[in-house]
């Protein structure tokens, strides 16, 4: 039996070394690197050909990379911009890039390539303005957008406390210059690459570029902080593209070569260290302390569209609730209708229908959309609430109220309506505690609340342990004291009814 | 039928599911009398009561009550019962004292919100009514504080706050012990000799024995 069982050991032994051997030639052979295909040309963006291939120059840079590594080809894996850093570190793949700046916070971070390109944060304006704005300055209490999580982002913050302009984030830079256009921004900080595409899409109409940058960054491969034995080949790949001209070649293919990025050819080449250029972020434990007034604003902005959302539903809510069971057949039918449409559609379509479907009627400001998006979405539900909490009132209640010669009117509000009011106490108070959490969804509308704001700190950390914590702190520290107020009334009524 | 009578039926006839749940009942209820409608269980005396008071329609017969008639078919809207309800005070047998309100509020809510009283003259009758029925020291419970008995006395305070000319009861005896329907059935006397009209549906025939006269339903 000893004999049998140690050839089978031994063979199974051999076929798990094969069969890793194997796999670990397969992926030696492949560079997997990440992109963000939705950030399109001329970073990367699926091939309009053949919509199941990316193309870009980063796309090129990354199969230069390959080449270089001798590994041949390599495979793309596709990942929100937000998130490369963190699923670089993960493992899922092992090399991001995707115009993904180079900051101080992502070299402590990470291993960082040398930069290979170099980009300007320009400014762009409605035409109509292009006179008398030249830079950040003469934005003082104007409307700034960008993308979140960005450099740009960060200069925008600088820039609220020191001239006072009102930095607005989105998650993503199509929707910035739209809104450029429409007049709900007075302008937009971005990469110049990214303006440029924005303005051809446009036509070249609709806003200008202002010339002169206000700061200058590069952009650079990530990998994870474990793999700079790997990063160090890659920087020397990348100085030989440098050198041999195919870099050139790529970026010229793509229109984004200009001078600038011979001058920073020459600088890498020349200098043995890596450059981090852009915005400053605090680092270390100072952290934590630094993103805390971002935190508490934010969480200032949750709780506000919250609880004017929760007014609004409960408004609306109670109305619909009233149609639903006082109102005519058509109202009956309307208010029916209401319900069925907004429980049976997401709240994030609500969103951007309210938001951008409607902007060609009306130009909601972002907060009111968010607060009618939220709050007419809820009031869908609370008016189920308000009805089924209605029609738990005992009937001879009703009956001994119209008996006393009170109107339908009188009895809905002073008897049918409080009592009522007991039996939906437990499920608003839960409504409001969901709500709370489901503000985080008007962070797609440029409201920035408190997830939105965490997943700025988490991103620019490199890390969600310490800013999710804080969060879910603040979170837990809005919600508890609710509960346990309706906890206290729903007691305090059962004792009274007791 | 005799024009002295508050409250005339005829014929009153209520079907349900095609089922007759009464047919053809015919009584009269002089000013200041206290009739007994007595019968055994399901014979209708809760029906008959909820039709006078417009709470469900009935099919055939008619019902006057001090000139107000009521008139087979759907009940009609609040609107056209505003002379009915002034007229009929109502205690259900479950009292259906409104939960959320104290005693004493339970007595004002009509007074102020339907009769137009002040909250100093809703008070002050509301007070009145409950230290006439022995219950004036509960005037700040809730009803889910009352006994069987307080709630039954608070539900008639509520009844006869708006100073109704007929008082329809539905088993008022219920939930009381022999003394207290001893004592109920002396407060409804003194009622009568002021001259309220009371219809009272009940199975307690003691009870039923201090009626001007008993109705018996088969």
């Amino acid at each position: 039996m000893i004999i049998r069982a140690v050839p089978s050991q031994v063979c199974k032994l051999a076929l798990c070394l094969c069969t890793s051997l194997l796999a670990q030639d397969r992926t030696a052979r492949v560079l997997v690197w990440g992109g963000d295909a939705e950030g399109g040309a001329p970073y990367v963006e699926a091939d309009p050909a053949n919509p199941a291939r990316v193309r870009g120059f980063d796309v090129e840079v990354a199969e230069r990379i390959a080449r270089g590594l001798d590994r041949g080809t390599a495979r793309f894996v596709q990942v929100q911009w937000s998130d490369i850093d963190l699923s670089v570190e993960r493992g899922d793949f092992a090399l991001g890039l995707s115009g993904v700046e180079d900051t101080p916070a992502r070299r402590a971070q990470h291993a960082v390539t040398i930069p290979y390109f170099e980009f300007r944060e320009v400014l762009a304006v409605r035409p109509a303005d292009a006179a008398r704005i030249h830079s950040l300055a003469d934005l003082r209490g104007r409307r700034v957008a960008t993308l979140g999580s960005t450099i740009a982002y960060n200069i925008l913050l600088a820039a609220r406390d020191s001239t006072g302009l009102i930095a607005i984030s989105y998650d993503d830079d199509v929707h910035p210059y739209a809104d450029l256009v429409r007049g709900r921004m007075d302008a937009v900080l971005l990469d110049h690459i990214i303006a440029q595409r924005a303005l051809r899409r446009r036509g070249g109409i609709g806003f200008v570029i202002l010339p002169q940058p206000v700061a200058v960054g590069h952009y650079v491969g990530v990998l994870a902080r474990a793999d700079s034995a790997l990063r160090d080949s890659v920087d020397a790949v990348l100085r030989e593209a440098m050198r041999d001209g195919s870099l050139e070649q790529i970026f010229r293919r793509w229109n984004v070569w200009d001078e600038t990025q011979g001058a920073l050819f020459d600088r890498v080449l020349r200098a043995k260290t890596a450059m981090a250029a852009g915005a400053v972020g605090p680092a270390g434990a100072a952290q934590a302390l630094a993103y805390l007034p971002s935190l508490a604003r934010a969480a200032a902005v949750t709780l506000l569209v919250s609880v004017l959302s929760m007014a609004l539903a409960v408004i609306v809510g109670l109305a619909v609730a009233s149609g639903r069971l006082y109102g005519s057949v058509l109202l009956r039918w309307l208010t029916t209708f209401y319900v069925e449409v907004i429980r049976g559609t997401p709240l994030l379509l609500q969103l951007f229908v309210i938001y951008y479907g409607l902007a060609g009627v009306v130009r909601l400001p972002a907060f009111l959309a968010a607060i009618l998006a939220l709050g007419l979405n809820y009031a869908a539900y609370e008016a189920e609430i308000y009805r089924g909490a209605l029609e738990a009132v005992p009937r001879v209640q009703l009956e001994a109220a119209r008996t006393l010669g009170f109107t339908e009117l009188q009895i809905l509000r002073l008897i049918r309506g409080p009592q009522a009011l007991r039996y939906a106490l437990a499920p608003m108070t839960n409504d409001f505690v969901a709500m709370l959490k489901d503000s985080a969804l008007v962070s797609v509308i440029t409201v920035v609340e408190l997830t939105k704001q965490t997943a700025i700190y988490a991103t620019n950390v490199g890390s969600w342990i310490v800013p999710g914590l804080l969060c879910a702190a603040v979170y837990l520290a809005m919600s508890l004291p609710l509960a346990r107020l309706a906890r206290r009334l729903e007691h305090r009524w059962r004792v009274g009814a007791a | 039928m005799s024009s002295g009578s508050l409250l005339v039926i005829d014929a009153l006839c209520v079907r349900y599911d095609a089922r007759d749940i009464l047919r053809s009942l015919s009584l009269e209820v002089a000013r200041g009398e206290m009739v007994a409608l007595m019968g055994p269980s399901g014979v209708g005396k809760t029906t008959a009561l909820r039709a006078v008071a417009a709470l469900q329609p009935f099919d055939a017969g008619a019902i006057r009550i001090d000139g107000f008639a009521l008139t087979p078919g759907p009940v009609p809207p609040e609107t056209r019962l505003v002379p009915l309800r002034r007229r009929v005070g109502f205690v259900f047998q479950s009292h259906a004292l409104f939960e959320h309100l104290t005693a004493l509020d339970n007595i004002t809510l009509a007074l102020r919100h339907v009769l137009g009283k002040t909250r100093t003259e809703a008070d002050t009758i509301a007070a009145t009514l409950l230290a006439s029925l022995d219950v004036g020291a509960r005037a700040g419970a809730r009803p889910s504080q009352l006994s069987g008995g307080e709630a039954q006395r608070v539900a008639i305070a509520r009844a006869l706050a708006p100073d109704p000319a007929l008082l329809l009861m539905d088993e008022p005896t219920a939930a009381l012990d022999p003394a207290r329907r001893s004592a109920l059935a002396t407060t409804l006397r003194g009622l009568c000799e002021q001259g309220r009209s009371l219809l009272v549906a009940t199975h307690d025939a003691e009870f039923a024995a201090h009626a001007n006269r008993v109705v018996t339903l088969i």
